[in-house]
């Protein structure tokens, strides 16, 4: 569904990806990680064109999505992603931001998008905060509206950006949980996370990254099993406790 | 100064109307009012021209707002007086050149002022909504702008203030306000000045301190609709 090939992205002179290739299953879930600075977030970033690429191809269900041919908002409304810092719309109240871009781009009927609305909020467990604006929400809740928001676009890949990094520790779970029932319901997705024990879990796939270079692709088992790789060893003995 | 008041309100409050163009208080109100509704598109043309990825916008946009910055309000004044009707080819009043020269000249403070509200904005903002799949100009539009206005509206509002006392500078090219009302007043009494100009800077002060409280009033009702739970 999903496919890198040999992909470089440079920031000025820094080469902060280097030749990365995998590709991702319909149904798939990836967790990319690896220590702070490693290009993890620049990685997911290109997958919806949020970042261009140097060099390489990714190709989403067969088309290249650098092209420069490529309708890059048509690419985006496939594509749901979930920001470290959630940025729900803070002047719009909880279901306007979920149903702004539905009604706005798929030009579904307000009763219709409130309809869906609520259902992904009851999903994700906030169907009595409908009306409340994003101030009076916590961390957690915002980030659960902003997963909601994502699905209300029906996207066919997930893309998660250190979803918890910006929560306080009790906050983490619900909004793990949220992505462990998407996950359960056969979304694909691709995780930046610090979460090893989500990564254990629900990861088919752990792709590990050292400075813009992949050094572990590969079950989820293989990772945390019985890698051999010293650096993957020190990673994974530095987060546990 | 009640005397005053009571001689020559009528003056004060519509100029030499209807034996001639309207002026005084009135005259004032019109061409704050026409102004303040012509600034702003023009100021947020010049901010977005600003910030615009297209030379042809952004060069433009820059000039304006520096040679307008730049200048004295009364040489653009005078300079719009002799220029204007150069450029349309026929006599124009000095009511309109002055509409002219103030919506330029207050644009340029003002589109620095949107644009600083734009900028400001967290980039996550215009990001979230790109990755929903909006365009640049929707993202604007929709999301960065309602923002960007509402972060800015007390700075916003006090250039409109600015709007308002700045037309009594319309005098100089005989512009018939309030301002003008004023001195013709002083004219026949000759002695009173101190009178009369209190006169004129008290009624400009209640003027502003409405606008501004009202302004205050609209921010504070949209900041309780923002913050509170909405039934």
């Amino acid at each position: 569904m999903i496919e890198l090939s040999h992909v470089d992205k440079f920031f000025g002179s820094v080469q902060v990806l280097h030749d990365i290739s995998g590709r991702v299953n319909k149904g798939e879930v990836v967790v990319l990680c690896g220590p702070s600075g490693s290009g993890k977030s620049t990685l997911i970033r290109t997958i919806n064109r949020l970042e261009g690429i140097s060099g390489g191809q990714i190709k989403v269900n067969g088309q290249d999505i650098h092209d420069a041919s490529v309708n890059v908002d048509a690419l985006r409304m496939r594509t749901g992603f979930v920001f470290q810092q959630f940025n729900l719309f803070p002047h719009l109240s909880v279901i306007d931001n979920i149903t702004l871009a539905p009604r706005k781009l798929r030009k579904i009927p307000r009763d219709a998008a409130e309809h869906r609305a609520m259902e992904l909020l009851e999903r994700v467990g906030l169907g009595e905060k409908a009306r409340v604006f994003p101030g009076q929400l916590s961390g957690g809740q915002s980030q659960r509206v902003a997963i909601a928001r994502s699905l209300a676009m029906d996207p066919e890949v997930m893309l998660f950006d250190e979803p918890t990094s910006a929560l306080d520790p009790e906050m983490v779970n619900e909004v793990l949980a949220v992505m462990t029932d998407l996950a359960a319901s056969d979304m694909t997705m691709i995780c930046v996370t610090h979460e090893m024990g989500f990564a254990q879990r629900v990861a088919d796939t752990v792709w590990f990254l050292i400075d813009g270079r992949i050094v572990y692709q590969g079950s989820e088992v293989g990772f945390f099993g019985g890698c051999d790789d010293p650096r993957v060893k020190r990673f994974l003995n530095q987060l546990q406790p | 100064m009640i005397e005053i008041i009571r001689e020559y309100w009528l003056l004060l409050l519509i100029g030499q109307y209807p034996h001639g163009p309207l002026g005084g208080l009135a005259g004032t109100m019109i061409l704050a009012l026409l102004c303040l509704v012509l600034a702003f598109p023009v100021s947020l043309m010049l901010a977005l021209g600003r910030l615009s990825a297209h030379r042809l916008f952004r060069g433009p946009a820059m000039v304006i707002s520096y040679v307008m910055r730049g200048t004295p309000f009364i040489m653009v004044i005078f300079w719009s007086y002799y220029i204007v009707p150069l450029i349309i080819g026929r006599p124009v009043s000095a009511f309109w050149v002055m509409v002219v020269a103030l919506v330029l000249y207050e644009s340029a403070y003002l589109g620095e002022v949107i644009r600083a509200g734009i900028v400001a904005l967290p980039r996550g903002q215009s990001e979230a909504a790109q990755a929903l799949g909006f365009s640049r100009g929707r993202t604007m539009r929709l999301i960065v702008l309602p923002q960007a206005l509402f972060n800015a509206f007390p700075a916003i509002v006090s250039q409109f203030v600015s709007i308002i006392k700045e037309t009594s500078l319309g005098v100089v090219i005989g512009v018939h306000e309030f301002t003008y009302a004023a001195n013709q007043v002083n004219g026949i009494e000759l002695v009173k000045p101190v009178a009369v100009y209190s006169i004129l800077a008290i009624t400009f002060f209640i003027l502003c301190f409405s606008f501004t409280s009202a302004a205050r009033w609209l921010e504070a009702r949209v900041t309780a609709q923002r913050t509170e739970q909405l039934a």
